[in-house]
């Protein structure tokens, strides 16, 4: 009977395991996945943060349109303060 | 026994916040109505201030430290109170220095869009927040829950008196959390709403600001909060659906004692989010061969539940469509043309001026009908699922000897350790060693 019980809980653990691995794996996957589409969109010259220019890593050395004219106005605001 | 001063401080100072919140809506933007000045754009653009890389890749070092520091407090050091000062921590740097965002729930919208819209790159913060917890919750269980995350810190320290949920009430609730958790993917899947973002009901508290519903659903979230243990985590949080799930099989798990458990029963009594399951009696005669033909029926309805609330998640596309702005817009345009409304709105004049055929905007209304019909069934399919698999756990029982925490529901916080018997022995033996040392 004991040793039934042990049994079972060795599968148990078995099929948990295998179930931890293979998730720990998917996670790795849809990390890796959104890593690589990012970099991918960067390549391409596309704006990889819809346009808010606030919150993006890349804003500095952007050269798309929108970062190129956030940065003009940012630019002339403080020219205005200066005069 | 918590004095009752003790409670009014507390809520004096949520009610202090309140009113800072509040301050945003009582003063609005100036209306320069009799020189019709406009404010200038360029205040908009100053506002935009970038956020250097370092600041972000902080935020994921401050979170994995946090998950770590988590993990030690709660497997080897089981100390309440380091867990308690870690969670304090958090909801000050997580929730109000970083106002709440971006954090881990919200966070599932940000990986489902990226998964869906081609063009859609997701900050590596936002992946980062997202995907840590899972994985430390795949090794050592709900260590996020315990201490990191903001929402579950600020329940957390207003539970001051808790009572306990009848498991009925209990597994009937937590269904709310998978229908909103399914509306949540379906929503950013479709580029429709951040809708966990939006009816977050503590980001109001974090950034001191907001409208007033949100901030009148925080405060109900809070009140219920002091008596009932965590309401948001257990019952509503989308995020703490995953982790449920990812702690059952988690590789290491929360034990009450460090020794052999004397079956006191106290920590059941300490836990007030009811993790703790008391051990079986002996099957009664007759129970398996019951129980087998209940299991029988069950397997055949879950297909059947599936399918129905499938159905039902395709019947009300046309409802949940209107969260997208498109649909919005073309039902509007829709309206006006066929003369059912006489006034126009500014979307609708926006949408004429640049002349746009309504033809076009038809088409792209119905194609997001028709993404939420897909979208309806399998997220309503995915509910039907859960109900009968619900039942299932309900009709299966496992025997324990001991009294366990629930390795899904348990939320590492850690008050077991201090009800415990032996675990008070434990820390009186290490001191004495500690003393002749």
């Amino acid at each position: 009977m004991e040793k039934d019980t042990e049994r079972k809980q060795d599968r148990r653990e078995l099929l948990a395991g295998a179930l931890r691995y293979v998730t720990f794996g998917l996670l790795a996957a849809v990390g890796g996945s959104v890593f690589v589409k990012r970099r991918r969109l960067v390549r391409e010259g596309k704006c990889v943060n819809r346009g808010l220019c606030g919150d993006c890593e890349i804003f500095q050395e952007c050269g798309l349109e929108q970062a190129l004219s956030v940065r003009k106005a940012l630019a002339g605001a403080d020219n205005g303060r200066r005069q | 026994m918590v004095r009752p001063g003790y409670i009014i401080n507390r809520m004096a100072v949520f009610l202090v916040l309140c009113g800072v919140a509040l301050g945003a809506e009582r003063f609005p933007p100036p209306e320069f109505v009799e020189t019709n000045h406009q404010l200038p754009p360029i205040n908009q653009i100053t506002d935009v201030t970038p956020r250097s890389d370092i600041y972000e890749y902080i935020d994921v070092g401050v979170l994995l430290a946090a998950l770590g520091l988590s993990s030690y407090l709660v497997l080897r050091k089981r100390s309440r109170r380091a867990i308690f000062i870690l969670m304090v921590f958090s909801l000050l740097y997580f929730g109000f220095w970083r106002k709440g965002c971006i954090c881990s729930i919200g966070a599932i919208q940000n990986i489902t869009l990226s998964i869906f819209d081609p063009d859609y790159a997701i900050p590596i913060t936002a992946a980062a927040f997202f995907l840590l917890p899972l994985v430390f919750t795949l090794f050592f269980g709900r260590t996020f829950c315990a201490a990191v995350c903001p929402l579950g810190a600020i329940q957390d320290i207003v539970l001051l008196r808790p009572v306990s949920v009848p498991k009925w009430l209990e597994n009937m609730l937590r269904l709310f959390a998978y229908v909103y958790l399914g509306a949540a993917v379906l929503f950013a899947a479709t580029g429709s709403a951040f809708v966990i973002c939006r009816y977050d009901p503590f980001i109001s508290f974090f950034r001191l600001s907001g409208s007033l519903n949100m901030l009148i659903l925080g405060a109900c979230f809070l009140v219920v909060g002091v008596f009932i243990g965590r309401p948001y985590c257990r019952f509503f949080c989308p995020y703490g659906v995953i982790l449920r799930q990812f702690s059952r099989f988690s590789k290491r798990r929360v034990t009450i004692t460090p020794d052999e458990c004397i079956q006191c029963g106290l920590c059941e009594d300490s836990c007030p989010f009811g993790a703790i399951r008391e051990p079986t009696a002996e099957w009664p005669v007759g129970y398996y061969e019951k129980s087998k033909k209940r299991l029988a029926y069950l397997i055949i309805l879950v297909p059947v539940l599936a399918f129905l609330c499938g159905w039902m998640g395709f019947a009300v596309r046309p409802v949940m469509s209107r969260m997208h702005e498109r649909v919005r817009l073309a039902e509007r345009i829709y309206l006006e043309d066929t003369g059912k409304v006489q006034d126009v709105t500014d979307a609708s004049t926006a949408f004429r001026a640049t002349g746009q055929q309504t033809k076009e905007l038809y088409a792209e209304a119905s194609k997001i009908r028709d993404e939420f019909g897909l979208g309806g069934w399998l997220v309503g399919g995915f509910i039907g699922l859960v109900i009968g698999l619900k039942l299932i756990g309900l009709t299966v029982r496992r025997q324990r000897v001991d009294y366990e925490a629930d390795r899904a529901g348990c939320l590492a916080c850690g008050r077991c350790f201090e009800y415990c018997p032996q675990e008070r022995l434990r820390l009186k033996n290490a001191k004495e060693i500690i003393g002749e040392s």
